[in-house]
């Protein structure tokens, strides 16, 4: 196991050299990590409803249990929801851009998955399911991938793209560079650098000595200075990646949104030939439905003027955009979308649902394969978890772990180093297409 | 301190020659500042040595011991003062041994935890009352008196309002900004920030939005209240009903969003063992809490809202929870308002809460990861003062361990407010006009503290794990450093600061500054690196001439260290 000094001394060597190899490279020369393969993580924060993305409509409880709520079955009406040729499973209208995924045999949805030892809680859930274990690790689980697994030694090798914060998922020893947009990952100090005596660029070189110098592992400063060194390490690369960039998407644009933000940045460090291996992204558009889930008005599953709709169908947009974007690597990329947890099978007093359990996570890249994975059959209250959840069908440990075993091709024995408490990894066959 | 030698070590360790082990400054004399312009020091048993100015108009030299020159728990520190025209011209060398000790190391750093910054004028303060004189003139506002803040009228920044909800939000901002920076009563500030984090509300695209003000003035003014009274203020607040959905919350058509967060992250926390079946009481309880306007409708005046409990809503059967074993029996008409306030003293009566509210507590003040001595002092002083949240701050700061426990040393970071708080107040910034705060606040809405744009319950995070990140840093130090050319709009004059000091070489303005941003644990290549942009391309610190290139560069560099970052 590499420890956060040594992987950031090898790293501040290798800048130079890696710098040198994207100079030199052909422009738009697609996928030359060594690895060769990425793994995009989207989280929809919140606890996206996975009935109402994915809706049962065939099952005769959901009605019952969502006079207002439920999405009626695929009719060819503008408010119904959208056929996938499932006979339990249906596609919310506002996601209909993901069809071209899905009718390009590249997109899959498990519905019912869940951290099965969690709880109601968004913040315990998504530390939980970040953490890879319902423990208070310190390190995601992601973050330790990139501990276990030897990958290219590039300080991009994971990133946190599109938004300010940190993700518990890439958490951990290995720091990894935070960036919101490229825009404004650059620190030009022209403030600093004027009158007599200031070479350009003293200020970042005077940061990357101070901070170069070793402190205690572990501590708050070691953290400081670590995460100052990813910062300039990242600035240059991140900068380049996007001088030659154009989304080729077919006239589609990304939304300046935390998903459509990350799926660009992602796409300009792919297409720049960054080792991007793991890349966290958030999709946040208020997926907390407590209350008015849908308008008043009369297209009450589609209206564009409502945020909710319009914003599923943004992010649904963004999501092709990318597809389209990167596709001559689609095979190299996969991207999942993750949440912590659904709601409740019955709708509440005021339009909204409230916290639940399972929920439906979904995919595309690489070697998804079209289809719907593990289900619940039925929503009859006696088969739902305390009478008010959809129970687990596909932990979400197999979900992540089988795109770790068939698409990065990590070995199926690290699956429980991975996920700490998940010693039985059960291959869903959901990353199972031969292209 | 008259000199006696040639060159003379004249402050910085105690009579008994103690000095921090986090790092000390010394301070120092030549009797003839017109031959000896330098002094060469020597460190042992570190073998460090170093040349350093001395100031022609006062003789005065500064050097600073580190903690890797105190790696053995003593050093000796040789200075001998020379002439940089002829090296043969020397003094005797003269020798001082120190020890490194852990009596006091911690205050200068809890000062930079219980305000928010520490200022030359505050070191002083403390200095000559004591810290635990201060902690205890910073419990008892009332005591402080703050008429040069008081004299600036910052209430102006949330008078006469326009309607927007965004206008509004930086006005607030605004406004805790200047209490923030300027007012003497700074533990107050902090622990009315704490609070309204605590029970985090914002705007959820509702009319409800001059409601974050009144309420951000009720925490400052009840900033050491009892927590009882907290927790039943942030239950009827409208900003908090509209947040959390209670407005909706009714008797049949339950909401359980209110009722879920009140446990989970205002009292009991989520680790005490509730149940759903506990959430579903416990909003049971809750319903009919709603708000009403209390202004007449005008589109040209924010909307204005105060608590309103409707029976109509409300459900009146008994509510048995069982986490807590108890049944709140039901109650009809007005009287059912009771029993969401009997609740409310039996969650702020719980030994959970006690444990859950005392760990947030000791997070903020103490250490990311709370100890649970300071925990159990906090829940002690909880019990023995009936949840005053002024004997339980007491107990966490004036606990030995506060200011004397080593392990506990630079284990914290800013957040990206506190980082551009801590900014304005290291640099002596004022406010030349108002809108100096909204160039302040765009540093920490740019950083991603924006309580104003931020939607989980659970407030902005405390821990550094959370805000030492590439994309925070890059973010605000876009923004703050342009406070090095346009320094004039920020109101900082660090020429005078430093004259006002009576510093006048490089080695001790680097001293002088990094003591005051880092709560004076710097580390030896911030040092010399800091020595080395005072002195410039000429190698020359000489504040007979212009030198605010020299200011401009040590701003830069000043507000982009590691150890500015920790707190």
């Amino acid at each position: 196991m590499t420890t956060r000094r040594e992987f950031l001394k090898s790293s501040a060597m290798m800048t130079a050299a890696s710098l040198a190899g994207i100079a030199g490279a052909p422009q738009f020369a697609f996928g030359q990590s060594a690895g060769g393969k990425t793994l995009i993580k989207v989280f929809m924060r919140g606890g996206a409803d996975g009935l109402h993305l994915f809706p049962p409509v065939n099952d005769p409880f959901y009605r019952e249990h969502r006079p207002n709520l439920a999405i009626e079955a695929p009719s060819g009406d503008i408010n119904s929801a959208i056929d996938i040729g499932d006979s339990y499973r249906a596609m919310n209208p506002n996601l209909e851009p993901l069809m071209e995924i899905w009718d390009a045999g590249r997109m899959m949805v498990a519905p019912a998955t869940a951290l099965e030892s969690g709880n109601r809680s968004h913040f315990d859930n998504q530390r939980w399911i970040g953490n890879g274990a319902r423990n208070n690790l310190i390190d995601g689980y992601l973050n330790r991938y990139m501990q276990r697994i030897d990958g290219v030694n590039d300080p991009l090798r994971g990133a946190i793209l599109g938004k300010n914060g940190m993700s518990a998922e890439l958490a951990g020893n290995i720091a990894v560079p935070v960036i919101r947009d490229r825009e404004n990952f650059e620190l030009e100090n022209r403030y600093f650098c004027q009158g007599s005596g200031c070479a350009d660029n003293q200020l970042t070189e005077l940061m990357r000595e101070i901070a170069s110098h070793p402190v205690v592992d572990d501590s708050m400063e070691g953290a400081v200075r670590d995460n100052q060194i990813i910062m300039l390490e990242s600035i240059a690369q991140v900068q380049e990646a996007g001088d030659n960039y154009t989304t080729n998407a077919g006239g589609l644009e990304y939304s300046n949104s935390n998903l459509g933000r990350g799926l660009k940045l992602a796409a300009q460090l792919l297409k720049a030939g960054v080792p991007l291996e793991v890349a966290a992204v958030d999709w946040n558009i208020g997926w907390d439905t407590h209350a008015n889930q849908i308008p008043g008005s009369a297209n009450r599953f589609t209206d564009q003027n409502f945020n909710f709709h319009r914003q599923i169908r943004q992010g649904a947009t963004d999501f092709v955009t990318f597809y389209r974007d990167i596709l001559p690597i689609i095979d190299d990329v996969v991207v999942v979308a993750c949440t912590e947890f659904g709601r409740t099978v019955l709708e509440n007093g005021s339009f909204g649902t409230d916290h639940g359990h399972s929920s439906s996570w979904f995919a595309f890249g690489g070697p998804t394969a079209r289809g719907v994975g593990p289900d619940i059959s039925t929503l009859d209250r006696n088969q739902l978890r305390d009478q008010r959840f959809t129970p687990t069908a596909t932990e979400y440990q197999d979900v992540i772990g089988e795109i770790m075993v068939r698409h990065m091709n990590m070995s199926e024995s690290l699956v429980s180093a991975i996920f700490p408490e998940h010693n039985t990894f059960t291959n869903h066959n959901l990353f199972s297409r031969t292209s | 301190m008259a000199l006696t030698q040639a060159v003379q070590i004249i402050g910085g360790a105690t009579d008994a020659g103690v000095v921090a082990s986090t790092g000390q400054t010394l301070f120092g004399g030549v009797m003839d500042p017109m031959t000896f312009d330098t002094v060469s020091v020597n460190i042992m048993p570190s073998d460090r040595t170093v040349n350093v100015d001395v100031a022609p108009q006062t003789g005065q030299f500064a050097l600073r011991l580190f903690p890797e020159d105190l790696a053995t728990g003593s050093a000796i520190v040789t200075v001998t003062a020379m002439s940089s025209a002829d090296d043969t011209v020397t003094t005797m060398p003269v020798s001082y041994e120190y020890e490194s000790g852990i009596v006091t190391d911690g205050i200068s750093q809890a000062l930079s935890r219980i305000t928010y910054g520490p200022t030359a004028d505050l070191y002083s303060r403390v200095k000559a009352i004591g810290f635990e004189a201060y902690v205890n003139e910073q419990l008892n506002p009332a005591s402080i008196g703050d008429a040069a803040f008081d004299g600036q009228d910052f209430d102006r920044l949330i008078r006469n309002l326009a309607n927007n909800n965004y206008a509004i939000g930086n006005a607030d901002m605004d406004h805790r900004m200047a209490h923030a920076a300027f007012s003497e009563k700074q533990l107050q500030e902090v622990m009315s920030e704490f609070w309204s984090n605590h029970f985090f509300a914002s705007n959820k695209g509702t009319q409800v939005y001059l409601q974050s003000i009144i309420d951000r003035e009720f925490y400052r003014e009840n900033a050491f209240g009892r927590f009882e009274d907290l927790l039943l203020y942030s239950a009827r607040s409208p900003l908090m009903s509209q947040f959390l959905d209670n407005d909706q919350n009714r008797a049949g058509r339950i909401n359980e969003n209110y009722g879920r967060e009140i446990l989970e992250l205002h009292t009991v926390g989520v680790d005490a063992g509730y149940g759903d079946e506990d959430v579903i009481a416990v909003s049971r309880v809750f319903t009919g809490w709603d708000f009403r306007r209390t202004n007449p409708s005008m589109d040209s005046v924010p909307q204005e809202h105060e608590f309103e409990f409707r029976p109509d809503r409300h459900d009146t059967d008994d509510k048995f929870i069982p986490f807590f074993q108890t049944t709140i029996e039901g109650r009809s008409g007005a009287d059912g308002v009771r029993e969401g306030e009997e609740l409310i003293a039996i969650l702020s009566n719980h030994p959970d809460t006690r444990s859950f509210v005392c760990g947030k507590i000791v997070q903020r003040f103490v250490a990311d990861l709370p100890p649970e001595n300071f925990v159990q002092a906090c829940e002690d002083a909880w019990v023995a003062s009936d949840g005053n949240t002024r004997e339980m701050l007491r107990a966490i700061l004036l606990a030995p361990e506060y200011t004397n426990d080593v392990a506990l040393q630079n284990n914290k970071a800013k957040t990206p407010y506190e980082y551009a708080i801590a900014m304005v107040r290291a640099l002596g910034a004022r406010p030349v006009n108002d809108n100096f705060f909204g160039k302040v606040r765009h540093i920490s809405r740019d950083g991603g503290y924006d309580p104003f744009d931020f939607a989980l319950p659970t407030g902005l995070p405390e821990v550094g794990d959370a805000w030492v990140s590439s994309a925070t840093m890059i973010a605000s130090y876009r923004t703050a450093t342009q406070v090095v050319t346009r320094h004039g709009e920020y109101g900082i004059d660090l020429q005078s600061m430093v004259e006002d000091a009576g510093v006048r070489t490089a080695e001790e303005v680097a001293a002088f500054l990094l003591t005051i941003a880092t709560a004076d644990r710097y580390s030896l290549e911030e040092y010399e690196a800091m020595v080395d942009v005072l002195k410039g391309a000429d190698g020359i610190f000489d504040m007979t001439r212009n030198e605010q290139g020299a200011f401009d560069r040590a701003t830069g560099l000043l507000i982009v260290l590691p150890s500015f970052m920790l707190q």
